[in-house]
Formats: C-alpha cells, sequence, structure tokens
C-alpha cells in the first residue's frame, strides 16, 4: 500500500520508495529507507501527511505520499523489536579486514530494539482516533 | 596507502604554533540550535525560532577566550553533506573550503538518532571536528541519559554536552575546540562500511592517489565517487566505471543508519517518547478539517490584536508626543529661535518623526504575536496545513512561510524563499510576497481607516490583508497557468516533486521569553532606528521642499517646490481618485519607507500627532476641504498595498534574484498594478456610491 493509504496512528515498515532524485535522497537523509519502521500521524484533506520516522517528524505533499510503499507492520516485525533482538542484515560487517578502530563496537544490532522503541511509543494512546 | 601530505583543507598551524586565531564552524541539522549556541558565546542577538530554516545565510561573530581569538561561523541547517537547496550549498561549500580550522558538529541531543546522520558524514570529511551535544537540559527533563564517554569512543571524537539556552558547558566545548586543530580524523575507520562497499573503496582510493598524490582525504571522495556525486565526479574525472556500475548512495545511506542504530543503541539510556504531547496540540492543530480553519481565526486574532488593542495603548505616546510639541514650540519661543528653525523643528521633525513613533504599541504587538508562532513551532505546521491551497496555485505550503513572515518584513521575509527548493517557486513567492502588508504598512492603514471609517476602521484595515493574500494567490495562479502552458510545448522532464511539501516539524514547545524578547526588541528597534534616521531624513527634507518656493520661505505650502513635483502626479493618480498633490508627493515620498506616507501627510496637514482625537478631526478637515473622502482613502489604502515595496525590500529582492532585469520587472509590476486596482476599486465603488 502507499503512505495515503496507511492508516492513523498506525505502524509501517517501508517496502520501497520511487521517488525521485533528489528529493528521495533527502527523504533518505532524513532516515526514510527500506525497512525503517514509520509511523503515520495524520492526513490532511488535500492529501498531505504527517509522519514520523526515525524520530523526525515529517510533512510531506500527496505526490511524494504516493510514492512511499509500505506494508503492515507484522507481529514479527513488533516482537522483534520488544525482544530487542537482531535482525539479519544479509550483509558482512568486514571482520578481520584489520581496519582498527571502531571495530570492536559492532557487536549487535539494534535495529529490533530501535523498532520496539517506536512500538512503545504507538501504545501509549495514538491510536488513530477518526 | 594514504598520501600524507597535507594540502590546503589541512588544518592551518604557522611556523609549528597553534595558530592564534581560530575559525570555528558551526553545524548541524536544522532547528538543533545553532544560532543559539553562537549568540551565547558570541553575545549576538541573531534571530532563532523554533522551525527548521531560520538561518539561511552564513554569519560570522568573534569572542576572545584565554589567548585565543575565536571566529565563530554559524552556518544554515542541513541534513547532509549533498547540495540540494540553497541553504545546504552554502553551508557544504564552506565546510569544505580551508577556511574552516575546527567543524562543531551542533546537534540535538533529545534526538541522537536523526542528527548521527550528519555527524557520520562529517567525520568522514576527516577534519578535525567536536560534536556538541545540545539540548542536554531537554535530555535531563525528559529523564534520559546519554553515555557521552561510549559516544566519544565509538566516533572517536571529543562529545561534549552543552545547553545554548542554559548556557552550561560551553567553556569545555571551546576547550575541547581548541585542543581539536590538529586531530587526525583521515587515518581512523570510524564508520566500516559491508564487505563489498569496503573493497570498492579501496579500489577507489587506489585510483585517486593515483590520480592526485596530494589528495587530502582519499576515502572520502572515493564514498562521494561511490555516491555519484556529481560535483566530486567533476573535480576528479576519472574512468571509474568498472568499480562504480551504478550509485551506491542508497546501500551507503542504509548502512550509516545501522552504525547508527547500534550507537543508539549503546548510548541512549531510558529513551522516553514525550513526543505524546506534540501529537496531542497536533490532532487539533493539525486537524484534518478544523487545520485550516483554526490558521485563519489564528490570523484573524492576531490582527485583531494589532489593530484594536494597539490602539488602546497609543493613548498614553500620543499625549507625551502632544505635549512635546507645544513645550518645544513654548521653548523655542522663549529662547528666540525663528520661526523657520521652528517650523523645522515643530511641523517637520516632530510631525514626521512623532507621528511614526505612536504607532509602536500596533508594531509591537504584530511582532509578538509572529514571535509566539514562531518560537512555539506552529510555523511549520502552517505550511501543512495551507500546503492544499497553495498546491492549487502551484506552490508548495512551505513558501507559506515566507509570505507569513510577510507581514512584519519584506526584507527577512524574502531572504526566508531561499528554503524553497525549486527556483521558480521562489521568484513566484519573492514576486507576491510584498502583496502581505508589512508593519511598516500599518501607520497608513490605521490613519486612513481611523478618519473615514469610524467604528468599521478595523474592518477595513483588515481587509487590506484579505484582499493582498488573495491577490498574492490570485498571481501564483496565473503565473503558474502561463507557466504551463509554456511547459507543454516544452519537454516535461524536470523534476515535478521538486515544488512537493517536504518539512520537518519541531516538537511544540513554550515559548522562550528570551527569544522572544531578542526577536521584539530587534524589531522595534529596527522601526525606532528607521524613524531616527529614514524617516527623519524624509520629514526634513519634506519640510524643505514644502516649505521653499521658487520665492523662498513660503506659508502656503501650495506655492512650494514640493507642491510642483505632487502636482506632476495628479493627472495620473486622478482615475484613482488621489489626484490631489499632497497624496502624490506622500506617496513618492512612501518609495523611501512605507512609514514616510503617514509622517508626510503628518507635515502637510500641519499636525504634530495624527492619531490624535484633535488630530484626525484637524486632519479630516483638511482632507475634507480638499475634497478627499472615504472612498478615496479606500482606493488610496489598496494603492499603498500594493505598490513598490520600500527600497530595502527592492535591494533585497536585487540580491536573491540576482537579475536587474527581474528586478525591474518586478518593481514595474508593482506599481502599475497598485495604480490599476486603484483604479478599479474607485471607479467601480464610485457607481454605486
Amino acid at each position: 500500500m502507499t503512505l495515503k493509504e496507511a492508516k492513523n496512528g498506525k505502524l509501517y515498515v517501508v517496502e520501497e520508495s520511487t521517488i525521485g532524485q533528489p528529493v528521495k535522497r533527502r527523504l533518505e537523509a532524513m532516515g526514510l529507507i527500506e525497512g525503517t519502521l514509520i509511523r503515520k500521524i495524520n492526513q490532511a484533506l488535500d492529501g498531505s501527511i504527517i509522519f514520523m520516522v526515525r524520530g523526525n517528524r515529517l510533512a510531506i505533499g500527496k505526490e511524494l505520499a504516493d510514492y512511499i510503499l509500505l506494508r503492515e507492520a507484522l507481529d514479527s516485525d513488533l516482537e522483534r523489536g520488544r525482544r530487542g533482538s537482531c535482525r539479519d542484515h544479509g550483509r558482512g560487517r568486514g571482520h578481520g579486514r584489520g581496519h582498527g578502530h571502531g571495530r570492536g563496537f559492532r557487536g549487535t544490532c539494534a535495529r529490533g530494539q530501535a523498532l520496539g522503541k517506536m512500538l512503545d511509543s504507538d501504545l501509549s494512546g495514538m491510536e488513530d482516533k477518526n | 596507502m594514504i598520501a600524507d601530505k597535507k594540502d590546503n583543507i589541512a588544518p592551518k598551524r604557522e611556523n609549528g604554533q597553534l595558530k592564534e586565531e581560530l575559525q570555528i564552524g558551526f553545524i548541524g541539522n536544522p532547528n538543533s540550535g545553532k544560532t543559539t549556541l553562537f549568540n551565547a558565546y558570541t553575545g549576538a542577538r541573531l534571530k532563532v525560532a523554533n522551525w527548521p530554516g531560520v538561518t539561511v545565510e552564513k554569519k560570522q561573530g568573534a569572542f576572545k577566550y584565554h589567548k585565543h581569538i575565536y571566529k565563530l561561523v554559524d552556518l544554515p541547517g542541513i541534513y547532509s553533506l549533498t547540495s540540494y537547496s540553497i541553504e545546504e550549498k552554502v553551508s557544504r561549500q564552506y565546510i569544505l573550503s580551508d577556511d574552516v580550522d575546527v567543524i562543531v558538529d551542533v546537534a540535538d541531543a533529545s534526538n541522537l538518532e536523526k542528527n548521527l546522520y550528519l555527524a557520520l558524514q562529517l567525520i568522514e570529511i576527516g577534519k578535525p571536528l567536536v560534536l556538541a551535544l545540545n539540548m542536554m537540559d531537554v535530555v535531563e527533563e525528559r529523564g534520559m541519559e546519554i553515555d557521552t564517554h561510549r559516544l566519544h569512543e565509538m566516533l572517536a571524537i571529543p562529545v561534549i554536552p552543552v545547553s545554548a539556552r542554559k548556557k552550561t558547558g560551553l567553556d569545555i566545548l571551546m576547550h575541547a575546540v581548541s585542543h581539536s586543530t590538529d586531530m587526525d580524523l583521515k587515518h581512523k575507520r570510524i564508520m566500516v562500511y559491508s564487505d563489498p562497499i569496503e573493497d570498492k573503496i579501496e579500489k577507489l582510493v587506489q585510483r585517486l592517489v593515483a590520480y592526485d598524490p596530494a589528495i587530502y582525504n582519499p576515502r572520502f571522495f572515493a564514498i562521494k565517487l561511490l555516491e555519484q556525486d556529481k560535483e566530486i565526479m567533476e573535480t576528479y574525472p576519472i574512468d571509474v566505471s568498472d568499480i562504480v556500475d551504478r550509485s551506491y548512495e542508497t546501500d551507503i545511506i542504509n548502512e550509516k543508519y545501522d552504525f547508527i542504530e547500534e550507537i543508539v543503541e549503546e548510548t541512549l539510556i531510558n529513551k522516553q517518547e514525550k513526543e505524546i504531547f506534540t501529537d496531542k496540540v497536533d490532532s487539533v492543530l493539525t486537524h484534518r478539517i478544523w487545520g485550516l480553519p483554526i490558521f485563519f481565526a489564528i490570523m484573524g486574532l492576531v490582527f485583531f490584536l494589532t489593530f484594536a488593542l494597539g490602539n488602546g495603548i497609543t493613548g498614553i505616546l500620543e499625549q507625551w508626543l502632544e505635549g512635546l510639541g507645544s513645550w518645544t514650540e513654548t521653548v523655542l519661543k522663549d529662547l528666540r529661535v525663528g520661526p523657520v528653525i521652528t517650523s523645522l523643528l515643530v511641523d517637520g521633525i516632530i510631525a514626521g518623526v512623532g507621528t511614526i513613533v505612536t504607532f509602536l504599541p500596533n508594531i509591537t504587538i504584530l511582532f509578538l504575536a509572529l514571535a509566539f508562532l514562531e518560537d512555539s513551532g506552529y510555523m511549520a505546521r502552517i505550511s501543512y496545513v495551507m500546503n492544499g491551497l497553495m498546491s492549487k496555485v502551484g506552490l508548495s505550503g512551505k513558501a507559506f512561510i515566507p509570505m507569513l513572515l510577510g507581514f512584519g518584513c519584506t526584507v527577512p521575509a524574502i531572504m526566508a524563499t531561499r528554503t524553497l527548493e525549486n527556483q521558480r517557486d521562489r521568484i513566484k513567492t519573492i514576486l507576491i510576497t510584498p502583496f502581505m502588508s508589512c508593519s511598516a504598512k500599518i501607520p497608513i492603514y490605521i490613519l486612513l481607516s481611523g478618519l473615514f471609517f469610524g467604528k468599521f476602521a478595523p474592518l477595513a484595515a483588515l481587509s487590506m490583508y484579505v484582499i493582498g493574500l488573495v491577490t498574492g494567490l490570485l498571481t501564483a495562479y496565473l503565473v503558474n497557468k502561463i507557466e504551463k502552458g509554456m511547459d507543454k510545448k516544452k519537454d516535461k522532464g524536470r523534476g515535478q516533486e521538486l515544488n512537493q511539501l517536504l518539512i520537518e516539524l519541531p516538537e511544540y514547545k513554550t515559548p522562550n521569553a528570551h527569544s522572544i524578547f531578542i526577536y521584539v526588541w530587534e524589531n522595534v528597534k529596527a522601526y525606532l532606528t528607521k524613524a531616527g534616521t529614514t524617516i527623519f531624513l524624509a520629514s526634513v527634507v519634506l519640510w524643505f521642499i514644502l516649505r521653499f518656493g521658487t520665492g523662498g520661505f513660503v506659508e502656503d505650502m501650495s506655492q512650494s517646490f514640493g507642491a510642483s513635483i505632487g502636482r506632476i502626479l495628479v493627472p495620473v493618480l486622478g482615475p484613482a481618485g488621489l489626484g490631489f498633490w499632497q497624496i502624490g508627493l506622500s506617496l513618492i515620498a512612501g518609495l523611501a519607507a512605507k512609514e514616510v506616507v503617514v509622517s508626510s501627510m503628518g507635515i502637510l496637514f500641519g499636525i504634530a500627532n495624527v492619531e490624535s482625537a484633535l488630530g484626525l478631526s484637524a486632519m479630516q478637515q483638511s482632507l475634507a476641504a480638499i475634497g478627499f473622502g472615504a472612498l478615496n482613502a479606500y482606493s488610496m489604502m489598496i494603492f499603498v498595498l500594493f505598490y513598490t515595496p520600500c527600497v530595502a525590500a527592492l535591494a533585497v529582492i536585487g540580491q536573491e534574484l540576482k537579475s536587474i532585469k527581474w528586478t525591474a520587472l518586478v518593481f514595474a509590476f508593482q506599481l502599475v498594478f497598485a495604480w490599476l486596482a486603484s483604479i478599479l476599486v474607485y471607479q467601480i465603488v464610485g457607481l454605486f456610491i
């Protein structure tokens, strides 16, 4: 579904963004990338949308919202979030390449926990009332 | 592998000694408090407010700390080091230039996740960098904790908690800055990408070093080549198509955010979502249906307060001014000062400048209201609630922010159009922003509506704002239609998304008394300064040309040079009901500053204080005597609403459009438009009364 079709107050996972450059790049810099959890907050009559992504509260026009494709956050996304366990990224971290500093700190994956935090805020009473 | 040679972007040293003078660049996401921090160090009073994009120009300041002179540069906020809008280009160019010794990344600590993305990019540049964790007071308020020690370990740069608002941690930050000048980040691997990306970076580094052995930080440029950054590809025109088979930008962003999540996980303790308050306020103010009516109601209230409440307070100033006029006259008589000098002081300066000062309460209330809108966090929401209406005229809701600022003053409003990404949108917004009645037009509206519309005076004044806004939107609509017609002939391949709304909404907060004070005081000061300079000078000049004619000093102003000048315009302004030399002259004078229209009328009709009851009736009689009635007054208000902005506004329009031709066009357009509109009003309404 597109961001426009999503429900207020609900959590979704970004599947794809087909917005043209350079706006896409700007949104990515703000954290809107594949696999990110977003929470739709509000939609205006003209189709403009407010949503939350990685602590950014963004307002976008309806044409942009049409190009952001989402899927509903599944129980597994949420469960993973709550447990704070790691998602399989499918890519290596380049261990053993001898880059030195910073290497030792890359143990855990935190994406799940970040999801969990968004989820908690979601449960704290922001269900859609429309 | 990595060249050790220092080129021009290496830290500056003179004779092996640290420079006495340090150039420090403040960079960070929009609305992270860079300007507040800048103000805290330099004692400057640059404008701060709670919406992204308040600072659009790089500003410099200096202060002395221990033995060093610190030159601070406050930059417009950016989200990433790619150039997207004008303010981003300004910041990026400066950061990459050799002017800067140490970069201070000002991050909003209460929202660490989104602020770290820029930090990771700055680290990759490899220049000396300090992370200032701003808004630590907010972090504490929310019961959050940040492990700054761990953050420092993970990022390998100094991490200093500060609060620009509470002025804590400022000394420690500068201490860290002074010890960071020879920091070497180039050889540290802080952000390590996945194997395939790192392989490509390694290969690109080899190519870059072979191409330019003196290259400062090949890793940074290699990453930029992987992202297919246009500017960097032009700087290093080497064939890398075998390595960079596509843009890896999205991959790189993804991996950076993965790392950010790790950092946040390890350093942020007890993360609390205190956004619920903002959500609750937003469920009302940005409501699907009520959002727009609420906004109009707020603006209605703002202007009602400006006109109704403002006039109430004015009384005190009026009495004081009246007293000053008669007191000066008596004193000068006692001192046996000649009548010419007395006339200059009383009829020229006190009548001219004094008139303007009496409108101070109205101006203050307006700026107070605007400061509230800006500092509360509502400003950015306005672009969301207005987006529907604005997109109908081909503009993004974001373009409404400059328009709204235009109710205060056109100059900063025109500057604020820099936040618009699309050049055509900018030009359109610059064209229509002067239609938003600026505060300098308030005295004219109050004077004329007070003279002729009795208890409907506030309504008459308010109608100017509505007419201005509607005309502005219609103009944008027409320009958009014409543009679309031209586009159909050309190809349609331009980035349509560019004029789509995209804005970050800050958290709501209780407006800060100090910020509001600065905002209002700076504007009031500017108004008073204008009264003391431009309006003062204009008053003196006007007095001269009104008191002197071909035969020397004249008692009857209609024999003066001024009258001769005003008469030139009589035939032109006649159809608009403004065919009076007095009106013609004051409209010409108003080109210097709009307030001068009123001050010159004060001089013309010899009234020290046009706002007092006595002054009003005297002026009404003088105007009635020349046949100037309510309809003429309304026509004049229309003319003033639309006609050419003041010299300062024209200068900034010229600067922003970077074209004399376009500026001249704007000038002519507004003059002709004002003339036609006032004729239209005068002739059509004249048919019915």
